[in-house]
């Protein structure tokens, strides 16, 4: 590794270059000039690192704002009767909750951050095969984003009626769905722009020697979350622009008084959403399985078999969306199928599940903050998926169904998975994206503070479901307090662990030892070149010698 | 769990019991395993790892297993209340969801907002939204029953209460402002109350004042409006009738007389003109001049 090289954030591949190099020669003699370099340098950027970058900075601001509007959300549920807000704000405040937390948070999680600064890093690639492409995903992105944003503002009021928008109800509300929607639309967009890249950069960018079952698994998770991401997006797109269709040319579509269906809607929309989930899932199962081998110094257990389950939970994922949809009025017998079929689904999780901990067995485990969160994901995700069956079976999927039990479990899920699954990698790789490190003991403590309240915000939401709160309640009868105000304040001891985390992470960016490019000593490619990488990210094409879980020699001195 | 309430509570709840058993057993085994793992094979304890890169007959194992245990748990969710099973002689209601309240119509005409129903009898409810409504959803939790209520068409739920009491009805779809407050009663009574309170099966008749309540009722205008001075979304029908106050008309304060004209503009257009303090909430509706006449006479009588 060419120690002295430029890392990348010194470098500049962008577009325009013409217009940038006439500002940054003009930055010579100006310090305002310099700063306008300074950012376009960023927002221009082909590199597909500083796009990654840039998803980050985006995103973790819109999830800043969803965990604010969570937090408040739980100070109104604090105790039976109304608490700060009056039931419009608590509506639109559950309903902007999901919508940021959904499309702009998970839905673009670990690939758009971790996926376009590693993918080519861990192929051995100097770029993704469409880096134009991937800045415009950047900017549709945030031209989606920043419509939804201004939908709360605009005319008729923050958008309610929960990110599901089910019809009638989306189409005959008075508030902002439209632009909401329009919003959704468009970063539905930035979606497939990033699926389609992945996808081509996997099939041609591999460096020589690297063959299909080479790959690192987070590749591979990648792999089977973009055909997901150009297949199934195209439908939610359909479906929400027939809404808008709807509320502005009163086409009878989804809307009853206008002879439409609204349970046409919910099939449409579930057919994109129920696969999206494992948009939001399966990279952090990728992050999981490259994370235990290299703190348990051994190879990953069952290589092809988590590959294999990896591509089928994508493929079958298309086939159970009626799940969603068991107290809707469709059939005896359609409930069955979409039950039989949605326990078929959880047998690749189950092996997922059971290769990850084989990969401890006789290994050589220290529980370094990577490790210690992805050891949280085995728990707190294994709580998501097994909750998950009481909600495949139909008879008690009938009585738990738009209860808080549902909430608790997608919780698990989303955020115990994806969010759990994200901060691994963010502990994992933050050597290799800042070349520096963070304090281990107070990543620790943050992860003590976090685990604590996470269980004790979604935990009680179970037992509340199973008691029969119904979700999207702004009050609720007394009987349901003591959970409620025990879910509240774990909100407050979550919300700290989080803030405690940045702050550790912040002061790791800025005064952290250096890292050195191969901190955990590692064998995926990523960590062959120097942390942070140079702008084309190897001095020469690297070549695989080694698999991604190759401990084999391998010991501790 | 395993209260004996209604006949769909017993499959319910034995598959509760076994799914969330395994939940658990699978959880700890899990957990265990791993902290296990973690402990005895740590970097102190286990300086040397082990390279093993898989092993046919533990995927296999651990893929069959599985498929065999939700298998059976599929056929455990089997046990839910079909459709297609209503008995014949169930006893048919006429459920109507709307924004937000809850209104039930039995065969001889009679009208309540409550839904009370004899103990040990099927019953049949046959479930609406009115036109220009949005999505519902009846949901009796004691008994673990729920199904979706749509504007224009109609749903049924079937089920057989087997002890007296009072139960929750919620709404579990969301509705808009007031959702969490659309919450009924079910009353299960025993054969003789129920008769007393139904009376037989010959179309009821009532006059005066009667006739408007039933209109409110049946119309669902108390999920908004109280009868007793309490205030809910809209103002309250207590003392409504000569009521003077202010509206509120394009951000200009106005002053009203509760007489015939306004109450008659307020009930056709609702959203015009809405009385100071109140949220503009109210969805449209199809009642008639007369009907309007029996509601005037109604609200008189609630001075």
């Amino acid at each position: 590794m060419g120690a002295g090289a430029k890392a990348f954030y010194h470098d500049d591949a962008v577009v325009f270059a013409g217009m940038f190099q006439a500002v940054k020669k003009a930055g010579k003699n100006s310090s305002v000039f310099r700063a306008i370099a300074w950012v376009l340098s960023w927002i221009l950027s082909t590199d597909h690192k500083r796009v990654g970058i840039l998803y980050f900075v985006a995103m973790f601001s819109f999830f800043s704002v969803a965990v604010s509007l969570g937090i408040m959300m739980r100070l109104e549920l604090f105790q039976s009767g109304q608490q700060f807000f009056e039931p419009k704000t608590y509506n639109a405040m559950f309903t902007l909750h999901g919508v940021i937390m959904t499309f702009l948070f998970i839905v673009p999680g670990i690939p758009a951050i971790f996926g376009n600064f590693l993918l080519p890093l861990q192929l051995g690639a100097a770029d993704v095969s469409m880096p134009r492409l991937n800045l415009a995903s950047w900017y549709m992105y945030i031209i989606g984003a920043i419509m939804a944003v201004v939908s709360l503002f605009s005319n008729g009021g923050a958008p309610d009626g929960g990110w599901t928008f089910y019809a009638p109800y989306s189409i005959q509300t008075q508030t902002n769905v439209s632009l909401a929607l329009v919003a959704a639309f468009t970063l539905g967009l930035s979606s497939i722009f990033t699926g389609m890249n992945f996808l081509t950069t996997i099939h041609r960018l591999k460096a020589p020697g690297m063959g299909w079952f080479d790959m690192p698994l987070f590749v591979w998770s990648l792999y089977a979350t973009a055909w997901i991401q150009v297949l199934a997006t195209p439908v939610v797109g359909i479906t929400l622009l027939l809404t808008v269709m709807e509320r502005t040319l009163q086409i009878g579509i989804f809307n009853p008084s206008l002879g439409g269906d609204p349970v046409l809607y919910q099939h449409m929309f579930w057919i994109y959403s129920h696969p999206v989930v494992y948009v939001m899932i399966l990279p952090a199962m990728g992050v999981i399985s490259d994370v235990l081998p290299v703190f348990a110094r051994r190879h990953i257990f069952g290589y092809k078999a988590i590959a294999y389950s990896t591509m089928a939970i994508a493929g079958s994922g298309y086939f159970v969306w009626a799940h969603h949809m068991f107290t809707s009025g469709i059939s005896d017998v359609a409930r069955l199928v979409f039950s039989f079929i949605t326990f078929l689904v959880a047998i690749p999780t189950a092996i997922k599940i059971f290769n990850w901990l084989a990969t401890l067995y006789r290994g050589s485990i220290q529980i370094d903050p990577p490790m210690l969160w992805a050891l949280t994901f085995l728990f707190t995700f294994s709580i998501g998926g097994l909750t998950g069956l009481a909600l495949g079976a139909v008879v008690t999927d009938i009585h738990l169904h738009d209860t808080y039990y549902v909430v608790g479990h997608f919780h698990y899920v989303m955020f115990g998975g994806g969010g759990v699954g994200m901060f691994a990698a963010l502990h994992h790789w933050f050597p290799k994206i800042t070349g520096r490190m963070y304090n281990f003991f107070h990543a620790k403590v943050s992860w003590f503070f976090f685990f604590v309240g996470f269980n004790m915000l979604y935990f009680p939401m179970l037992i509340l479901g199973v008691m029969g709160m119904p979700r999207r309640y702004h009050d609720y009868l007394p009987q349901y307090d003591f959970l409620n105000s025990v879910a509240t304040i774990g909100s407050w001891i979550m919300v700290f662990g989080i803030l405690y985390m940045f702050a550790n992470l912040l002061k790791g960016l800025l005064s952290g030892e250096k890292a050195g490019s191969n901190p955990w000593n590692a064998k995926t490619m990523e960590w062959e070149t120097q942390s942070p990488p140079v702008l084309h990210n190897f001095e020469k094409q690297p070549k695989m010698v080694h698999g991604p879980y190759d401990y084999e020699g391998e010991w501790v001195k | 769990m395993f209260s004996d309430v209604a006949d769909t509570v017993k499959n319910a709840d034995f598959a509760f019991l076994i799914i969330f058993s395994l939940c658990i057993f699978f959880l700890v085994l899990n957990t265990a395993i791993m902290i296990f793992f973690c402990w005895r094979y740590s970097r102190k304890r286990n300086p040397v790892p082990t390279q093993i890169e898989g092993h046919l007959g533990l995927e296999l194992f651990w893929t069959i297993v599985p498929t065999i245990l939700v298998m059976g748990l599929f056929y455990i969710g089997m046990g839910f209340q079909k459709d297609s099973e209503v008995p014949e002689d169930a006893m048919v209601i006429k459920v109507t969801g709307r924004m937000w309240s809850w209104t039930y119509e039995y065969a001889n005409g009679k009208i309540g907002s409550d839904l009370v129903l004899p103990i040990g009898r099927a019953v049949k409810l046959e479930m609406t939204a009115p036109k220009g409504d949005v999505l519902h959803s009846f949901y009796i939790p004691a008994f673990r029953i729920k199904r979706d209520v749509l504007p224009n068409q109609t749903t049924i739920l079937w089920f057989v209460p087997k002890t007296t009491g009072e139960y929750n009805v919620f709404c579990a779809e969301y509705c808009g402002l007031s959702h969490s407050k659309m919450i009924g009663k079910l009353k299960v009574v025993s054969a003789s109350e129920f008769k007393d309170w139904y009376g037989d099966d010959s179309p009821v008749k009532q006059e005066g004042p009667e006739v408007g309540q039933r209109i409110a009722v049946a119309n669902g205008c108390m999920g908004c409006h109280s009868t007793d001075g309490s205030r809910m979304v809209g103002p309250t029908f207590k003392g409504l009738w000569g009521r003077k106050g202010q509206l509120l008309v394009d951000g200009k304060k106005v002053d009203y007389v509760a007489d015939e004209a306004y109450i008659l503009k307020s009930i056709k257009q609702p959203n015009a003109e809405v009385v100071d303090g109140y949220p503009n909430a109210m969805i449209a509706n199809q009642l008639g001049d007369e009907d309007i006449n029996h509601l005037i006479t109604y609200f008189k009588s609630l001075q």
